[in-house]
């Protein structure tokens, strides 16, 4: 009898607990806008972009009183799902953060006509033999079905001539090089822009670089940093998530220098603080909070956007504990390049 | 367990009221552990949050995204699809005496060589095209875990070792392969070329429309009528083996005829054949009408809608291996080396040709899975990076979930694969991590493996069983 009436009482616990979760009110007032936030397979505290982006989208949501909730992707298969789930539930704005999601984004855009999207690092052009934008088109957004979404871009190659400038500026050995993620267009971006900016200051400079297809492997990019290091290089630049922190380590570890990407690294990765000149910042967070804030004014427009040293939306971190150890002439230099790339004087060599 | 060789696959032949019990009993454990991790995530949800209403929103979360929610119990579907598929190839080494920890390396094999053969040729019609890219993914798979068979085989390097480092060979093999020599020309996003369309595993919305070019209804009547015949094969061999008295109660064996001589003949012969009838007639019927029903009605109409045809893949697959393991030589050699390998030796069965077959069946599932998700859920139609995260280390615990038996596969995959979906409304709803869900899966697994635990919680005395081969190695189950 004894089990019998266990097992009853089981049941009756869980029957009365979806019962009670019927009866929860569900769903607040409509006012209320509410946030979705995608991440890539990073995951929201990847240290870098994904991270800054919920930031962005966090400090809007306190500001003007909405919500937001976000998920993480676990693997590519899963992008159009969770757009999906948010979309279901009836989100009003949802954020698309990386390169890779820009078929997914597109696809659930053309679905859900109503939903404002936003999408980090992806910007449609009419191509060849696409799904999404095909050659017909001129412009992917006001004729290609895209009209509720806009892409949120970073002009990567200027901040990456920056810290180009800076690496040729403090190399001693004459050969820099970076540590890069995926061959991925904004990571390509940033290669080419310190390679150049290295080469501007110092034209007869060595550069070396490694694409490791991932942004989560940390020991490759510290191998891969070593064996840089080994052929003289003396600053190592990390780009691609935890793959280049993985290069910033290599050069910690040597008493080299090195420069951080994304955000200001000596605040996130606090363990490579020491060799850190600088990092190639794009500030994410502040681009997405500038979209939301479009979109509590109704100003918000589809098409692309970018962020770029004209509008402080790239831009070197601070030198922090090396300020004093940059001389005078590298400070000199970066500031005129800022100001030639901004007035377009200069150009970073970046072809798309 | 439902192994006919055990001395209890007599009681099949004793009416409806035995076998129900045995159902019952066979699934009571399972359903008891279920509902006990249930109560205990409810617990560690109730302590975490603090708040009683918050246990009740992340399961209603968790129960309306798995099954409710639009598009929610497809979503379902999808992701125990590759589960299935994972855990068959899981079990079928199990039985086999292996561990084949290695899945998933061999679903990113299956996966590689699948988008290689999907772009490689072009303009052959889906007739050809997709059971070559299914062949290529079950190889390439296969391929992968006969080398550690043959080497457990040959040299008695164990196969838990030796598939766990083929599966980091085979992460950075094909992150080299699609980065370098098949990445896609065009775009600047790191992935292999897009498949011919004509190897695209179909969307079930999408099958009215590719149903009005013949040479795909072919294909699907092909498919649906090798699909009867394996069924009609795999229950029609049960009776077969079955003393005469029970071929009454197959549902497609034929009673004995009272007559003798030739009417016995036939029906026999019949019989022989009914399978291979079934399945030429299931093929033509559908052939013929399944192109214009589907245009006058079809129940999915939601083009964004991802459920596909892997969905009978996999319950094929469940069916073969079934059939291949219980009903077959091949398949009673397999467990024979898996339940002792020194009889089996003793008994003229190769043991080197059982292990390397055992592994690369096992692989060739596993290579399927992968080629599943590459034709029929990629957004893309192809490989690219981060392909897959973790499904073949969570199809250890559906295989063991389901005790190695591919029809509790086919239940347990479905379970983790609505747990997996509904997870991500579960967080929203409640805030509750889903990262919860791998706790509630662990305490099944647990559960399941350590039954006397259960046993002694609902204070359930221990079936009395009959005399079990206590020398299943290992996770033989």
């Amino acid at each position: 009898m004894r089990n019998r009436f266990l097992i009853v009482l089981t049941l009756l616990v869980l029957v009365s607990l979806v019962v009670a979760a019927c009866a929860a009110p569900g769903g607040g007032t409509s006012a209320k806008k509410k946030i979705g936030l995608v991440t890539d397979v990073g995951g929201v505290n990847d240290k870098s972009f994904n991270q800054s982006a919920w930031a962005g989208v966090q400090k809007a949501v306190k500001e003007f009183g909405w919500e937001a909730k976000f998920i993480e992707s676990k693997q590519p298969t899963d992008y159009e799902k969770n757009i999906d789930q948010f979309a279901t539930e009836k989100y009003d704005v949802i954020v698309t953060v990386g390169f890779m999601m820009g078929d997914a984004t597109a696809i659930k855009a053309k679905q859900y006509p109503n939903i404002k999207f936003a999408i980090i690092d992806y910007d449609y052009w009419p191509t060849k033999d696409s799904q999404i934008c095909p050659e017909t088109v001129k412009n992917c957004y006001d004729d290609g079905g895209l009209k509720n979404v806009t892409s949120l871009m970073f002009q990567e190659d200027q901040v990456g001539f920056l810290a180009g400038v800076l690496a040729g500026g403090m190399t001693k050995t004459g050969t820099i090089c970076s540590v890069a993620g995926m061959e991925i267009p904004p990571v390509v971006r940033f290669v080419v822009g310190y390679q150049n900016g290295a080469k501007w200051i110092k034209p007869d400079v060595k550069t070396l670089n490694v694409y490791i297809p991932s942004f989560v492997d940390t020991p490759k990019g510290k191998e891969t940093g070593q064996s840089m290091i080994g052929q003289g290089c003396d600053v190592v630049f990390g780009v691609g998530g935890n793959t280049g922190n993985g290069g910033l380590l290599a050069a910690k570890e040597k008493g080299l220098m090195a420069i951080g990407v994304d955000v200001d690294q000596y605040l996130t990765y606090p363990e490579v603080k020491d060799a850190l000149l600088s990092s190639a910042a794009k500030n994410v967070d502040a681009a997405v909070y500038e979209y939301l804030k479009a979109v509590n004014n109704n100003t918000d427009k589809a098409g692309v956007f970018t962020a770029n040293l004209q509008n402080d939306g790239v831009g070197l971190a601070p030198f922090h504990d090396w300020d004093s150890k940059i001389p005078q002439s590298v400070k000199d230099k970066i500031k005129q390049a800022t100001e030639e790339l901004k007035s377009g004087k200069l150009a970073t060599g970046y072809k798309p | 367990m439902t192994d006919s060789a055990s001395p209890k696959g007599a009681v099949a032949g004793r009416g409806w009221f035995p076998l129900l019990q045995r159902v019952v009993d066979l699934l009571s454990m399972p359903a008891l552990a279920l509902l006990t991790a249930f109560v205990l995530g409810a617990v560690v949800i109730l302590i975490t949050s603090g708040r009683l209403e918050t246990v009740g929103e992340a399961y209603w979360g968790l129960l309306r995204g798995a099954f409710i929610k639009q598009r929610g119990f497809s979503e379902s579907l999808v992701a125990a699809i590759p589960y299935v598929l994972l855990s068959l190839g899981l079990a079928l080494g199990f039985k086999t005496g292996l561990f084949n920890i290695g899945v998933e390396g061999q679903f990113y094999m299956g996966a590689l060589a699948a988008a290689w053969a999907g772009q490689a040729i072009q303009g052959v019609p889906a007739l050809v095209h997709l059971p070559v890219v299914l062949l290529a993914g079950a190889a390439g798979g296969a391929i992968w875990a006969g080398i550690p068979g043959y080497l457990k085989a040959k040299t008695g390097a164990h196969e838990v070792i030796s598939t766990m480092m083929m599966n980091y060979i085979a992460f950075r093999l094909t992150e080299f392969i699609i980065s370098g020599p098949l990445r896609a020309p065009s775009g600047s996003t790191i992935q292999t070329p897009r498949i011919s369309p004509a190897a695209e595993l179909w969307a079930l919305w999408d099958i009215p429309n590719r149903l009005t070019a013949p040479l795909n209804a072919l294909t699907l009547s092909l498919a649906l009528g090798f699909g009867a015949w394996l069924i009609a094969r795999a229950a029609g061999a049960g009776g077969q083996h079955a003393p005469d008295g029970a071929s009454a109660h197959t549902g497609i064996g034929v009673p004995v005829s009272p007559f003798a001589g030739l009417i016995a003949r036939i029906t026999h012969h019949a019989s022989r054949h009914l399978a291979l009838v079934v399945g030429l007639g299931v093929a033509l019927v559908s052939f013929v009408a399944l192109p214009p029903l589907t245009r006058l009605w079809w129940p999915f109409t939601d083009e964004y809608d991802r459920l596909h045809l892997g969905l009978l893949l996999a319950i094929l697959a469940a069916v073969g291996v079934w059939w291949l393991l219980w009903k077959t030589t091949i398949g009673f050699e397999l467990r024979t080396v898996g339940a002792n390998p020194n009889a089996a030796r003793y008994a003229g069965v190769s043991i080197t040709r059982n292990i390397v077959l055992g592994m690369a069946l096992s692989g060739a599932l596993a290579g399927l899975a992968g080629t599943v998700e590459v034709i029929g859920v990629s957004i893309c139609r192809c490989l690219p990076l981060f392909f897959s995260s973790g499904y073949g280390f969570d199809s250890i615990a559906i295989a063991l979930l389901g005790r190695n038996n591919p029809f509790g596969i086919l239940a347990s995959a479905f379970l983790f694969g609505a747990m997996r979906n509904g997870a991500d409304l579960m967080e929203l709803n409640s805030g509750v991590s889903k990262y919860i869900i791998s706790l509630i899966q662990a305490l099944v697994l647990l559960f399941v493996a350590a039954p006397a635990v259960v046993r002694w919680m609902y204070r359930i005395k221990a079936a009395p069983r009959a005399a079990e081969a206590p020398l299943t190695r290992g996770w033989g189950g």
